[in-house]
């Protein structure tokens, strides 16, 4: 056994790097981008949680962010509350509405999970905009405070900088804990087999309900840090596009590849600010949307198993498994109708 | 509410719904042959919109609105039935044999590609569209029944009544069937299955790219993003009535456009999105294999 792997090796160089970064980088814009990546790469991991590791196929994950985010920018700005409680309040709400749905919509398969929460999504987005009472709607919610801790109010963006990278190595330590419990194996036995897993004794709906909750504990979460950040929330901040775009992310780093999900999520979101010479205004934003789905279409033909196949995540979690539901999945013999 | 209030909701619900029950033939279609949700579809059914209305724009400043109309609509149909056949040769036939997800996911990145490559051409604000019967309407019992209205009614029974008859009694639509009932079966016997499934894209396709451009006439509004929106509903009326079967599409895209137009009546217009959505957790939860269908399926 290697007390040391090159996995943990490479991601402790990654991280030491992060941290080192702010000496180098001065300018509040490439902060900001670089924040704005941590939101990204924090939600794919946990978006890869239930669909690489669990096989679930989830398209409603920016609505557990906005679900998250509203509930901790109303207890801030109407009840004072301060950011830290609010967190963790942001991440319950993500849970129990992750419950809620889970429990309805994880008794489909595929592409239907698919449709149902990205449906979900869509009424969320509904709700925000048109319950003006609670929401104030389109108009969004100003004024957000911003973290204080031990008395140190935070101002600019190097503190949200550490914060994220904080949360990022929360994220991603706790999803590995969890991948190698119990829990987890039994989320890859589900994912690879659901008969099979079955037969040993695994209850697939109850696990799957239990890791879609999860998942959508940390979008909660992330909406919590988002509205802080920004000050601002409003029912635009995380949509369907943005729910697909975590989709896409975790597909070209490596559906059920943890480290896959960060090189993926990193390039995705960083390409509006690299087509940003080429382009101006509301043009960036199609031109990104368009050229991410060609290349996922692209990926999709030549190389379904994502970067991660070929290079940092080889001596990760074995691929062969999610080569076999990518590529010739257990569930592609065709359904009985 | 009073009566004459729901029968204006219905009379639109159904215009509305019968436009939904043609997009949802494209779902059922592919879904039946193939066996899973072709996302892009509301890409096609945007991109008919557009030609039909850039090329109806030109011949108008020539000719009168009608022939000029046909003719657009026409060439938009055509163009997007070619579409349809190219975008599953090239995106959706090399991941033919994998899991159904990979073709699902690559559908989704079709949708992405052209619709904001529409926008990034074309600009994402609304366009308006010349009307085809200006100021046409009748009254029934207090409500307002537009010409509009009776030409959705029209188009849309025709079709899928022709498309009924070219499934069940023609040697392609024979085909079809056979791919959907049993894909090897049907090769060994002789069906050249990538015809069957160009012409299962070209017909749903084409249905699609009508409804496009009834729907696009009938709010005044040509948009990049309109199919994402009508793409899903198509999806919804073919899951409630049953997905794989032509009368199911048609009753299901009725009660969507219904239980739509009766729920933004009486709740909030801002609501007919949601509602389209809640049918669809509903049904989902409770009747996965649609509303209509005779047996229920175990899984999906």
């Amino acid at each position: 056994m290697n007390w040391f792997p090159r996995r943990v090796r490479m991601l402790t160089l990654a991280l030491v790097v992060a941290l080192l970064l702010p000496i180098f980088v001065h300018s509040p814009y490439a902060l900001h981008v670089m924040v704005l990546l941590g939101i990204w790469v924090v939600l794919a991991e946990s978006l890869n949680f239930v669909t690489g590791f669990a096989g679930q196929l989830a398209l409603g994950h920016a609505a557990f962010v906005t679900l998250g985010g509203y509930a901790g920018a109303l207890l801030m700005v109407n009840n004072g509350w301060p950011f830290w409680p609010a967190l963790l309040i942001g991440g319950g709400t993500g849970f129990a509405t992750g419950l809620i749905l889970g429990l309805m919509a994880l008794r489909l398969r595929g592409d239907y999970l698919g449709m149902v929460t990205l449906g979900f999504g869509e009424i969320v987005r509904l709700l925000a905009v048109n319950l003006v009472d609670i929401t104030r709607g389109p108009m969004g919610v100003p004024g957000i405070p911003r973290p204080v801790i031990f008395g140190y109010k935070f101002h600019g963006e190097l503190p949200f900088f550490y914060l994220i990278l904080v949360l990022i190595v929360f994220t991603h330590m706790s999803i590995e804990r969890m991948l190698f419990s119990r829990f987890g194996r039994a989320c890859l036995a589900i994912r690879d087999d659901e008969i099979a897993a079955q037969a040993m004794g695994v209850k697939p709906y109850r696990y799957k309900v239990l890791a879609f909750c999860i998942s959508s504990a940390y979008a909660g979460l992330m909406g919590v840090f988002y509205c802080s950040w920004a000050t601002f929330f409003s029912p635009d901040a995380f949509k369907l596009d943005d729910s697909i775009m975590l989709s896409v992310m975790i597909t070209l780093g490596g559906i059920g590849s943890l480290v896959g999900a960060i090189p993926g999520a990193i390039g995705i979101g960083a390409l509006p600010e690299l087509l940003r010479p080429f382009t101006t205004g509301a043009r960036v934003a199609s031109l990104r949307l368009a050229g991410v789905g060609l290349v996922m279409v692209v990926f999709l033909i030549l190389r379904p198993q994502g970067i991660a196949g070929m290079s940092i995540a080889k001596d990760y979690i074995s691929l062969e498994p999610l080569r076999r539901l990518f590529v010739r999945g257990s569930d592609s013999k065709p359904e009985k109708t | 509410m009073s009566s004459e209030f729901i029968i204006q909701q219905l009379i639109s619900g159904v215009a509305i719904g019968l436009a939904y029950a043609l997009i949802a033939i494209g779902y059922s279609m592919v879904y039946g042959i193939l066996k899973f949700i072709n996302f892009g579809h509301g890409a096609v059914y945007m991109v008919g919109t557009y030609v039909a209305y850039f090329v109806w724009r030109y011949l108008n400043q020539s000719m009168a609105v009608w022939p000029s109309f046909l003719l657009a609509a026409l060439i938009a149909v055509a163009g997007a039935a070619v579409f349809g056949v190219v975008m599953e040769k090239v995106a959706y036939k090399p991941t033919r044999g994998r899991s159904r997800l990979t073709t699902f996911m690559s559908s989704v990145g079709v949708s992405l590609m052209v619709t904001f490559g529409m926008e990034f051409l074309v600009g994402p604000e609304p366009r308006p569209t010349p009307s085809l019967f200006p100021g046409v309407r009748f009254e029934i019992g207090g409500a307002v029944l537009t010409g509009m209205q009776i030409f959705m009614f029209g188009v849309a029974l025709t079709l899928l009544v022709a498309l009924q008859w070219f499934v069940h009694r023609t040697q392609a639509g024979r085909s079809i069937r056979a791919c959907s009932e049993d894909m090897g079966a049907a090769s060994l016997m002789g069906v050249n299955i990538d015809n069957a499934i160009s012409i299962t894209f070209a017909i749903g396709s084409a249905l699609g790219a009508v409804a496009g451009i009834l729907i696009g006439i009938y709010y005044s509004a040509v948009y990049p993003t309109m199919g994402w929106a009508a793409g899903i509903k198509g999806f919804i009326a073919a899951v409630t009535g049953g997905i794989g079967s032509i009368p199911g599409a048609m009753l299901g895209g009725l009660l969507l456009g219904m239980a739509e137009n009766l729920g933004a009546g009486f709740l909030s217009s801002g609501y007919r999105d949601a509602i389209a959505f809640t049918v669809l957790i509903l049904v989902m939860l409770f009747r996965p294999s649609g509303i209509f269908a005779r047996e229920q399926r175990s899984s999906l």
